[in-house]
């Protein structure tokens, strides 16, 4: 059993997400960062589905009844464990009556805590994942609050050892994004001029980054007064409303909506999105299909890597 | 030799490198409806294992696929085939549900609103939107959220965005009707509230609505509203 003794800012139990409901409209919610989540798993010799606790801005503080291997990934929140500073990116044995506990982020934005076994909480149509707009998944549907009681879950594979890995696994956070676009499907409704105003300016992060869109502010995208039928729209689309200032599709967003889409980040880079901070600036770079889909090979073969180092024992 | 139109019709649009959108028109109308239904049904009988879900809305359905096993240019010839196949949807598999509708008060904040911008009166109104059944052309936007189309008349939507839209109200926008099925922000015209709960997780069957289905709705008075939420929270309604 594990005690929530603060939760911190926006805390909530997370998963690779509620795939399979979007004709219906339920949105797939899941971890933001799918990098970190899948090592943080890894780390704490879990299967790649266990849920864990996603943590945004300033994370919470925890105690384990029981003995547990545990991994921290993602933004760096100064974890302490019983008063001792402890490592990101690293898995690490949590003593019975152990008090874990995190600070405000100091790099990044959301930091991921995996349990050996993962959280037991009931899987809602498929999933654990917290989807709070629609009260479902996660625990009761809810951000995580004081007295929660967290149950340690079944979704472990064979024991691991403990051992970290090379710092070149570990993704470099700053505060100036370079992110990958592929343009699309709705392109042809803005301007060669529009489309270049897109790609070569500087977009800063604006207050409202959550789970289900990250705003942006920046230079204006003119439409032609079209009225778009809505259409489906998913993770990483770059959505401009009437007003002109495009935002980010997140995971917990509406599943069709009526804005046109110049584009959508690339799928190696949606960690990316999980992690910039309000203020923090970006510009949008085009690459084409083909480069985007090698991107995201290379992604998922350093990730196999990474988990036959660890069966293994080798270090990587 | 409609169907093979269809096929040549289609515009294939790439959503990122994992996202292949199929697009059959860009206005709201039974005729487009029923091929993206078609199109939908075609694909899925495939079954192709690399497509991770299949999302249709109005005019154009959306592939999500996973990369590492099938590259957007093998998707892209399986597409084609499925546009190939394309057979009428069977009709049998579409349900009515009639949906109890109160039109009155604190439940209906936009109906003034509405009836200035029509220029209707409030039976006029109601016999539109009571006459017959509704097609649910899709389900989308917040779980469950059925958009209904083709309305005979059209109204703008609220200029300021509400916060909280309460579950079960029943909106109007351009020239759609949809249901609100959890609290979510939301600018379109409130008329009216029903009890029944289009989604709900904790049921077997989460969705009421699916793409397809019809919706009839019926007026009810504000005592009825409430006896029939009563029963529906006590499990005793059967829809």
């Amino acid at each position: 059993m594990i005690v929530v003794i603060r939760p911190g800012n926006f805390t909530t139990i997370q998963d690779s997400g509620r795939w399979g409901y979007q004709t219906w409209g339920m949105p797939i919610s899941g971890c933001l960062d799918p990098y970190a989540t899948q090592v943080a798993n890894l780390l704490a010799g879990n299967k790649k589905n266990a849920a864990m606790l996603e943590m945004t801005d300033e994370g919470g503080v925890f105690h384990f009844d029981d003995s547990v291997l545990a991994a921290i990934a993602g933004a760096d929140m100064q974890a302490t464990l019983n008063g001792r500073q402890i490592e990101n990116w690293k898995a690490f044995i949590v003593p019975a009556g152990g008090t874990l506990a995190f600070g405000k982020v100091v790099s990044g934005r959301r930091s991921y805590l995996a349990v050996h076994g993962g959280f037991e909480v009931m899987s809602v149509m498929g999933s654990r994942s917290t989807y709070v707009a629609a009260g479902i998944g996660g625990l009761e549907g809810r951000l995580l609050m004081a007295g929660d009681m967290l149950e340690l879950g079944k979704d472990a594979e064979a024991y691991l050892r403990t051992i970290g890995f090379s710092v070149r696994w570990i993704p470099k956070y700053s505060h100036s994004w370079k992110i990958n676009v592929i343009l699309g499907p709705q392109e042809y409704l803005f301007s060669t001029a529009n489309q270049k105003k897109f790609l070569s300016s500087t977009y800063k992060v604006s207050s409202i980054a959550d789970r289900m869109v990250c705003e942006l502010e920046g230079p204006v995208l003119t439409l032609p007064p079209t009225e778009l039928v809505s259409d489906a729209t998913g993770w990483g689309a770059l959505e401009v409303p009437a007003r002109g200032q495009p935002f980010i599709v997140m995971p917990d967003h509406g599943t069709t909506r009526g804005f046109a889409k110049i584009g959508y980040v690339i799928q190696a880079n949606l960690y990316k999105l999980a992690q910039v901070m309000p203020g923090d600036n970006i510009n949008f770079v085009e690459i084409d299909t083909e480069t985007a889909v090698d991107l995201y090979k290379l992604q998922q073969a350093n990730y196999q890597a990474l988990a036959e180092s660890f069966s293994t024992g080798q270090m990587c | 030799m409609l169907m093979k139109n269809a096929a040549a019709r289609a515009k294939l649009q790439p959503a990122g490198d994992g996202g292949l959108v199929v697009v059959f028109g860009d206005k709201i109308a039974p005729g487009v409806h029923e091929q993206v239904q078609e199109f939908v049904n075609s694909l899925q009988k495939m079954q192709i294992n690399a497509v991770r879900e299949i999302v249709p809305s109005y005019c154009s359905v959306m592939i999500y696929y996973d990369v590492l096993q099938v590259s957007g240019k093998e998707l892209r010839s399986l597409v084609l085939e499925a546009l190939e196949k394309l057979e009428p949807v069977s009709a049998s598999l579409s349900k009515i549900l009639h949906v109890p509708v109160c039109y009155d008060g604190v439940l209906a904040p936009d109906m003034d609103c509405v009836l200035r911008m029509t220029g209707m009166t409030k039976k006029e109104l109601l016999d539109i939107l009571t006459s017959k059944p509704h097609l649910v052309y899709l389900t989308g936007f917040t779980p469950g959220f059925p958009y209904m189309g083709n309305l005979p008349f059209s109204v703008s939507r609220q200029a300021l965005s509400r916060r909280a839209i309460p579950p079960g109200s029943v909106g109007i926008a351009g020239n759609q009707t949809g249901i609100y099925t959890v609290v979510s922000p939301g600018e379109w015209n409130i008329i009216g509230r029903t009890p029944l709960k289009i989604f709900d997780a904790g049921r077997d069957n989460p969705f009421l609505l699916t793409a397809g289905d019809y919706v009839q709705f019926e007026i009810i008075d504000i005592g009825q509203y409430f006896a029939l939420k009563r029963q529906i929270e006590n499990k005793y309604y059967q829809t």
